[in-house]
């Protein structure tokens, strides 16, 4: 090797410009490429802790339940899924043993209803009232107050041991321990029976089996947990628990004393291959507009490497007319930025890695997952490498050796209509999404694999827009020589460094107005997404919190002041086809979920007390009939105003005041809704005395899987928005700064022509600025159409209302350029300074 | 230096002709058209002595000096390097004759050189590109800036850049050095040094073309070849 070959490495150091300029275009370029890879690997991850989260967690391990057996067989259960639990790497399992419900004779006489049960360690998660010696009966409140059980009483049966405590009600929601047995464990305070489902703890499992082996026969429920030290925090964790979990059933079954005895469960599995969806969906998803975002990396790193060969030139002519051929220049050419671009690559991936908790929905990954990215990266470097080495040798052939033939098929590559054909591909990618759109299919706990092709619409029209600028702004500069504006020297100044220019001005402004398009249409449709989520989330419950109380409170007692103030009461009945609401008027719309204006509301609902000839006034909802009906438990009842939804009701149904109906304990349920999260409204509720029941919460109502899939997707393309916008701005920068001697020269001598520096500044942020609102304008302009027209189609229950639709954009557009208008500022400063601090004799004599 | 120069049989044949140009024709596209700079140009070079295309600006002089260096191809005619005709050689032929037949020097000074190698790796560079071995401190003593091998090429003035990269042309040993207006970024001083290595190249067997309108340098020419507007208008 040559000299100058062997030291091109060192000669990078000649200009660190480049050198920072290399790095960056390498760290984007790879930081993309790993990023993808990472981004969605995490959200397959993110997918399997949403999921494990919506569960309670001794449900995410496996679970063995069988209500059908003696309390010996159920311990004998107990027994085998101890044994096998270490050998399959479970931790020791939660057995537990329940008799039937019934009516069991205290010392006291009364028989009130309730059951008995064993659970390992369930002392421990009880709030005790009286007493706590764990050698005797514990017995909940309810039962104590309906049986009037004291401490020391019985059960009138052999091997039933003594009160020795009496607990605190087990009432929703209750915790991690008991989340699991609710069913068996939780009090429904609001059922006629009282106690029904109260359970009386026995101190052991010895105890409950003795007293239990004769008199419940074989109707003794057995269930058993096994907790995790950790729940599964990505989907390979989860695909681990589930298949030991498959491994363990058959194992203990194998030791039981009969085939069949238990029933278990494998709950987590589905979850699993549903996280694996999750991640495959988003990966196909950001993948067209990961290798768009690559190729305009390799587009930026094509364009350092022009920029070095231009001002390696001299050298290069050099050692051409020296016999070197283009090949070998090339080769030059990448011995000299590879260490740049590996230092890059190296900084792209760290930073991929070490920001992902910043930018993809988990900050976990599954085993395998970085090195994966890794050798994405990898790749993506040696790709930078071969487009250094190619665009050298492309360059210097065309600049030394091509002939003015080739040299004019090169130069007609730029009149050639590629704005058309993205746009023919937009067209094809519209038509695609519009056939396929992104739905949920029946059964399915995920939408159909989206189209990968049918994704990237938005990004090709987004590209389409930024090239159709392109050709118009380069159309006009080519023109601008006939402008005279000099009566504006501002302007005519500005216009003139732009058509000097106009290879940078029309690179940055395709730049700039893809990183807009691809910001508005990665955060427009995120929030499309969420917004439609949290509505859809909200009508479905009907505010941020419901619950069922007695209907005794619609019917007697009402609702205490202070709750009175900040909830209220709405009667629910279900008919074939209808659900009806009888809600209050002067309360609801302040305090339900209203997706619109409130007071508009108000007024409607006002109208449902005013009189209506022989029948009750309602609202009509959605594509309820539009005439007279009659309601069951209602009457007949006479639409006076529709909406086409309503917060419970969803598409059908009808709405009548609580003070118009003829009886409120007709209805079948009441519920109090609150503007509170659950939390605080049960908190109000059990302060009031109120029981209460089936309590839930806008947030966890439905699951939110498939709008989190198509939000976690379009969160990537937000990030590659980001990566676009810094390559905008660094490619401002540049642009300037190799510019910068001539610049400096040019403004340096009309400054002391006369020109006034205020106008050289308003020259510059004209320049500047023209370009950076221009990007903003046909990018915002093109994001917002793309998120109006695919939000809908990327809705994945468009029949929950409302449909996803494009949001309010003026906040992020409002960002945008004021981000875009302070890199103008910054670059404009670095451009005059050059020039108020320029010595012309040096520039002149170069 | 002799031991410097090589044993190429184009230089010791004496006198047959270098270079054969035969109704040479230019064209250079400009966006009013094809403009022609040289037309049915006919002119032989010999291989020895000092040789100047002189000429007014605009004239074809470095245009026939690209065309004699196998830089840029004519449009018509014919061309033939000591008898060879190079008109249907492609580009990897071409190159292996510049790089073992032809050095070039340019008219701006730090153009011929590399400017992040020091000057003695410069002219250990311009042997290697030949593979021919380099000794650089014969080659510095014998331009008259001994010791200057390590220095950085920048601290070096206008006219020993521009002595260094006839230097460099010699140490490539090359059948022809190429000169396009050597001394027109020098001063009066600094170009009768550079002219003196251009002399004394010459006077140790390595032929010499020159393009140039100034007239120190026609005064040391053994012939001159004037061009205007593309043609030729003397040889002498």
């Amino acid at each position: 090797m040559q000299l100058p070959w062997r030291s091109a490495p060192r000669a990078a150091l000649s200009s660190p410009l480049t050198v920072l300029v290399a790095v960056v275009a390498a760290l984007l370029l790879t930081f993309v490429g790993a990023a993808a890879v990472l981004h969605s690997d995490a959200a397959g991850n993110a997918a399997a802790g949403y999921q494990a989260g919506r569960l309670c967690p001794q449900s995410v391990a496996p679970v063995i339940d069988h209500r059908r057996v003696t309390a010996g067989e159920g311990a004998a259960v107990i027994d085998a899924a101890a044994a096998q639990a270490p050998r399959h790497g479970f931790p020791a399992p939660i057995g537990a043993l329940y008799s039937p419900v019934r009516q069991w004779t205290w010392d006291s006489g009364l028989h009130p209803w309730s059951r008995f049960g064993w659970r390992e360690g369930a002392m421990d998660n009880l709030t005790v009232l009286q007493g706590g010696s764990r050698d005797g009966l514990w017995v909940p409140r309810t039962v104590a107050e309906d049986g009037d059980v004291r401490l020391g009483d019985t059960v009138a049966l052999p091997g039933f041991p003594r009160v020795t405590a009496i607990y605190e009600d087990l009432a929703d929601p209750v915790g991690d321990y008991w989340c699991a047995e609710r069913e068996e464990a939780v009090v429904n305070p609001l059922a006629p029976d009282g106690g029904a489902g109260a359970l009386v703890l026995f101190p052991d499992r010895d105890s409950f089996v003795a007293a239990f082996d004769d008199i419940a026969g074989d109707s003794v429920t057995v269930s058993v947990r096994f907790p995790l030290e950790r729940l599964p925090r990505t989907a390979d964790e989860g695909a681990d628990v589930a298949a030991r979990g498959a491994a363990m059933l058959p194992a203990i079954e194998a030791m039981l004393p009969r085939p069949n005895m238990v029933i278990t469960g494998n709950y987590f599995a589905t979850p699993v291959e549903v996280s694996r969806e999750a991640g495959d969906t988003v990966l196909g998803a950001v993948l067209p507009l990961t290798v768009v975002s690559l190729l305009v990396g390799l587009a930026g790193v094509a364009a350092v490497t022009v920029q070095w060969c231009q001002r390696r030139r001299a050298e290069l002519r050099l050692l051409w007319a020296r016999g070197a051929g283009p090949r070998a220049l090339g080769a030059r050419a990448v011995l000299e930025l590879a260490a740049p671009l590996l230092a890059g690559a190296v900084l792209g991936w760290l930073i991929a890695r070490l920001a992902l908790p910043w930018y993809a929905p988990s900050p976990y990954l599954s085993d395998g997952t970085a090195v994966v990215s890794a050798l994405v990266a990898t790749g993506v470097f040696a790709a930078a490498l071969l487009v250094t080495g190619a665009v050298t040798v492309a360059h210097t052939h065309r600049a030394f050796q091509a002939t003015g033939g080739r040299r004019r098929l090169w130069r007609g590559l730029r009149y050639l209509p590629w704005e058309l054909a993205t746009g023919v591909a937009a067209y094809l990618a519209w038509a695609r999404l519009d056939a396929t759109p992104v739905r949920m299919a029946f059964g399915q706990p995920l939408p159909e694999q989206p189209d990968a092709v049918g994704l990237a619409f938005p990004l090709l029209v987004v590209l389409t827009v930024a090239l159709v600028a392109v050709r118009l702004v380069r159309w006009g500069l080519r023109a601008a020589h006939r402008l005279r504006w000099w009566r504006v020297p501002a302007a005519q100044l500005a216009v003139r460094r732009l058509a000097a220019a106009a290879g940078s001005a029309v690179g940055i402004l395709l730049v700039g107005t893809l990183a807009v398009g691809t910001l508005t249409v990665g955060v427009g449709i995120a929030t499309a997404q969420d917004d439609a989520f949290d509505t859809k989330s909200g009508l479905f419950v009907g505010a941020e919190s419901s619950a069922q109380i007695s209907t005794r409170v619609a019917t007697e007692t009402g609702l205490p002041p202070l709750l009175a103030a900040q909830t209220t009461l709405v009667g629910v009945l279900k008919s074939q086809d209808d659900v009806i609401l009888a809600v209050d008027p002067a309360t609801f719309a302040d305090i339900a979920w209203v997706d619109g204006d409130r007071a508009e509301l108000a007024a409607r609902l006002a109208r449902l007390d005013a009189p209506a000839a022989g029948a009750l006034p309602t609202l009509r909802v959605g594509s309820a009939p539009d005439q007279r009906v009659r309601l069951p438990r209602i009457g007949d009842v006479e639409p006076v105003d529709h909406l086409p939804a309503f917060p419970l009701v969803g598409n059908r149904g009808y709405v009548v005041s609580t003070a118009a109906i003829p009886d409120p304990g007709d209805i079948d349920v009441w519920q109090i809704w609150s503007p509170k999260p659950v939390d605080l409204l049960l908190a109000d509720l059990d302060a009031a005395g109120l029981h209460h029941l089936h309590a839930r919460g806008k947030s966890e109502a439905l699951d939110g899987l498939p709008f989190l899939t198509v939000r976690w997707t379009f969160d990537f393309v937000t990030a590659l928005g980001f990566v676009l916008a810094v390559v905008a701005a660094a490619a401002l920068l540049l642009a300037v700064e190799v510019r910068r001697r001539q610049n400096a020269l040019a403004g340096a001598l009309a400054t002391r022509m006369g020109l006034r520096p205020r106008t050289l500044v308003a020259s510059h942020l004209l320049e500047l600025g023209s370009l950076a609102g221009l990007s903003v304008a046909a990018g915002a302009a093109a994001g917002w159409a793309c998120t109006a027209v695919a939000s809908p189609m990327l809705d994945p229950s468009p029949w929950l209302r409302p449909v996803a639709a494009a949001p309010d954009l003026v906040g992020l557009v409002s960002t945008t350029l004021a981000t875009a208008l302070a890199v103008v500022a910054l670059v404009c400063w670095s451009a005059v300074r050059s020039v108020t601090t320029a010595r012309v004799g040096e520039l002149i004599r170069g | 230096m002799a031991e410097l120069l090589t044993d190429d049989p184009l230089v010791t044949e004496g006198p047959a002709p270098l270079f054969e140009v035969d109704r040479v024709r230019v064209e250079y596209p400009t966006p009013a058209g094809p403009v022609p700079a040289l037309e049915e140009v006919t002119v032989t070079v010999p291989a020895d002595g000092l040789t100047v295309l002189a000429g007014p600006s605009g004239s074809g002089k470095s245009t026939l000096l690209r065309v004699l260096g196998l830089i840029d191809r004519p449009t018509a005619g014919r061309v033939r390097v000591s008898g060879r005709d190079v008109g249907g050689l492609g580009h990897r032929q071409r190159r292996l004759l510049r790089r073992d037949r032809i050095a070039l020097v340019v008219q701006y000074p730090p153009e011929n050189l590399i400017g992040h190698l020091t000057v003695g790796q410069n002219l250990r560079a311009a042997a290697e590109s030949a593979r021919v071995p380099a000794d650089p401190d014969a080659v510095l003593g014998w331009l008259g800036i001994p010791d200057t091998a390590d220095w950085r090429v920048e601290a070096l003035s206008g006219g020993q850049q521009q002595r260094l990269a006839f230097g460099c042309a010699l140490a490539r040993r090359p059948a022809v050095v190429l000169a396009d207006e050597p001394t027109s970024q020098l001063d009066a001083a600094s170009a009768a040094l550079v002219l003196d290595v251009v002399d004394r190249l010459v006077a140790d067997g390595v032929p010499v073309v020159v393009a140039s309108h100034d007239d120190e340098v026609i005064a040391r020419a053994h012939r001159v070849v004037r061009l205007r507007e593309g043609r030729i208008e003397e040889a002498a």
